[in-house]
């Protein structure tokens, strides 16, 4: 009876309301973690159709499906959206709603934060749209080369709402990067000393101080940008003193460690639920984690091999040549330890299971032709063409999007308390795997025949019609597949069979709580004995004494960084609306110099600083 | 039974350095900035032909 009315205490703590209010206030890290992930899903679906209106006009030469403007537009916003609006905040949603879970924590380190960077995903999301709307979406790809992106060459406001919606995205992306820092390293259950640590931790903290170090560069150059294209200043312009190739550093510098922000977390999912699915823990835990902290701290120095074709010396070229080559060293542990658990496990072919093999798959030959451009005469031959562009398809589905509906499948139970249909969960893998290597394959062959990329038509004749017929073909069955999932998400949450707690018999903390957890996470804050708290005896919410329940207010314990011992108190906040209002007023700050309302924005600035006044303000406490 | 579970929780303090840790990777991303602003100063310096500018 004792354990029902403290559950009934930390509901009244912790529970949001079910109001209007309620939903706007909230800092509960699941719901974040969800409106995280249905938002990143909207934005795959929305670069998805991006993506089939393009292949529709390349499906034959001589298309006039599209012009040239539209499709510059496209294929822009098709990039920008999967890489940063979808591929890493999708991620986010995971880690927001697992982590604290997996940890033994009541919520994320720093909560209103948390609810602050989401509500600038969403916004600067809906920012970047607006502009398609307008018919003023970016349109010099996502990586916005100068000089294209100079107002003497787009003099519309295409590439202002690109260089706004990135910084705004920067904030959100750094905010939330340091919380998982935080989380990570300060609300681990007592006894989750850093060996004990689930794989997921390794690659999100290794992520996040890539983030940390890497966005101010991508920030740097969008402000850069915008100086030049509005307020006459010269960075990318040669004419005047300035260099383009300063773009292409700053942007690159950033660019290259986010394909490990998109990747490094997807693969430590597929670390969690793989070994399950092999029924075995995995084989190479240290060297998983290992090999994952070297890929972050190699991958801050392969910027340039984005820039083989640019002219530079040759030492340095052949530097960055080799650290591109040596970062496959510890990609390839991973695979080997994925391999080696599959191996001397019994694996089960579940849906999720067959996500994580299609993922190791394709992020083999995604890994194997990367490899092939790091040889610098080879990427000469071959860069800004569609061999590229399968490259980075690979990689980038292979390693992101696979894991990711891997752990949809994985996961969803426990977020929703039902489980998803496997049957057509199965049907929905076959036709993405089958779509996506009908459609990504050939473009290796289209590349090494020489079809550049970021072309609206070509000719007849050149021998690329059929192969770009096949091509979109297998581009509108992975759709299919995709959808198919969506659809099994949307009724598997409503319908499907209860998952009880542990529907697959998995060892981490999240698998202990009911489905869907309760608000406050467990009712005894766990002790952990073990690297797979679930598996064998496990007494990790044993609390005679009741000292773990913290229910006279909203309270979690902090731990110490390496071996988890508990250090104190950590009080958390209670639901506020100064995080939305907080960025409604950046929006409102960033909208106006978009419009060049220069005191308008100034004005906003300061309704900003008086709302993180009202956020800092101290508050009376909700006591049980 | 480890050390994490000899500790008496309700006796410890409460802490309140989660702002500071945070605050502390944000110094850093600030860090990171000025970075990339000296990197942009030298490194269009090192392409000018006169530097600075006046």
């Amino acid at each position: 009876m004792a354990t029902v009315s403290a559950a009934q205490r930390l509901t009244h703590l912790w529970e949001t309301p079910h109001t209007w209010w309620g939903a706007l206030a909230t800092v509960d890290h699941k719901t974040i973690g969800k409106r995280y992930l249905v938002t990143a899903l909207i934005f795959l679906l929305l670069g998805g159709v991006e993506a089939l209106l393009m292949r529709v006009q390349l499906s034959a030469s001589d298309l006039r499906v599209l012009d040239p403007e539209t499709y510059n537009q496209l294929f822009s916003m098709h990039g920008i959206t999967m890489i940063f609006w979808y591929a890493s905040p999708i991620l986010s949603g995971f880690g927001n709603f697992l982590i604290p879970l997996m940890l033994g924590a009541r919520d994320m380190a720093l909560p209103r934060l948390n609810a602050f960077s989401y509500w600038m995903f969403l916004f600067s999301g809906v920012f970047l749209y607006v502009s398609l709307a307008l018919a003023q979406a970016p349109h010099a790809g996502w990586f916005a080369y100068a000089p294209y992106t100079n107002a003497a060459y787009s003099p519309g406001l295409n590439m202002d709402f690109y260089a706004i919606a990135l910084v705004l995205l920067t904030v959100s992306t750094t905010a939330g990067a340091v919380n998982f820092l935080v989380t990570i390293f300060r609300l681990r259950a007592p006894g989750m000393s850093i060996n004990r640590m689930p794989l997921l931790m390794y690659s999100t903290a290794t992520t996040s101080v890539l983030a940390v170090l890497s966005l101010p560069a991508l920030t740097a150059a969008c402000v850069f940008l915008e100086l030049d294209r509005q307020w006459g200043t010269h960075f990318f312009d040669s004419a005047a003193g300035g260099t383009p190739l300063l773009w292409q550093h700053t942007f690159w510098f950033f660019g290259h460690p986010w394909v490990y922000i998109i990747f490094l977390p997807a693969t430590g999912m597929i670390s969690m639920l793989l070994p399950v699915f092999a029924r075995r823990p995995i084989v190479g835990y240290t060297w998983v984690a290992v090999a994952t902290v070297l890929t972050g701290v190699v991958g801050m120095g392969v910027w340039v091999h984005h820039m083989f074709a640019v002219g530079m010396s040759q030492l340095s070229m052949s530097f960055f040549s080799a650290a591109s080559m040596t970062i496959s060293i510890f990609s390839t542990v991973q695979v080997f330890a994925w391999l080696a658990t599959l191996w001397t496990g019994r694996p089960v072919l579940t849906t999720s299971m067959l996500f994580a093999l299609g993922f190791i798959a394709t992020f083999i030959i995604g890994g194997l032709n990367g490899v092939a451009t790091a040889v610098i005469p080879f990427d000469w031959q071959l860069t800004d063409t569609y061999f590229v562009v399968s490259h980075l398809h690979y990689v980038l589905i292979g390693a992101n999007v696979f894991p990711v509906f891997a752990a949809f499948y994985y996961w969803l139970p426990k977020m929703t308390g039902r489980l998803m249909n496997e049957s057509t969960g199965k049907w929905s893998f076959w036709l993405m795997f089958i779509g996506f290597n009908v459609a990504f394959f050939p473009m290796q062959i289209t590349g090494l025949l020489g079809m550049p990329r970021r072309i609206y038509t070509y000719p007849a004749g050149m021998g690329w019609d059929t192969i770009n017929l096949v091509i979109t073909i297998g581009a509108f069955v992975f759709a299919l597949g995709v959808l198919v999932s969506v659809v099994n998400f949307l009724v598997g949450s409503r319908t499907g069979a209860l998952a009880g707690k542990d529907p697959w018999h998995a060892d981490t903390l999240e698998w202990s709580l009911p489905s869907p957890p309760p608000a406050y996470g467990s009712v005894h804050i766990p002790t952990v004995v073990s690297r797979h708290p679930l598996w064998g005896e496990h007494e990790e919410e044993h609390d005679p004494s009741g000292e773990r329940i913290l229910d006279q207010q909203r309270l979690t314990i902090t731990t110490s960084a390496l071996d988890a011992v508990p250090i104190g108190l950590a009080k958390m906040p209670e639901d506020t609306i100064t995080p939305l209002a907080v960025s409604v007023a950046v929006m409102a700050v960033f909208t106006a110099l978009l419009l060049k309302a220069v005191w308008v924005a100034a004005a906003m600035v300061l309704v900003m600083l008086l709302l993180i006044a009202a956020w800092l303000w101290p508050r009376e406490e909700k006591l049980a | 039974m480890n050390a994490a579970t000899q500790v008496s929780i309700l006796d410890l303090p409460l802490d309140e350095r989660r702002g500071t840790r945070a605050m502390t990777w944000f110094i850093l991303t600030e860090l990171g900035l000025f970075v990339v602003l000296f990197f942009a100063y030298f490194y269009i310096g090192s392409t000018a032909t006169l530097w600075p500018t006046d």
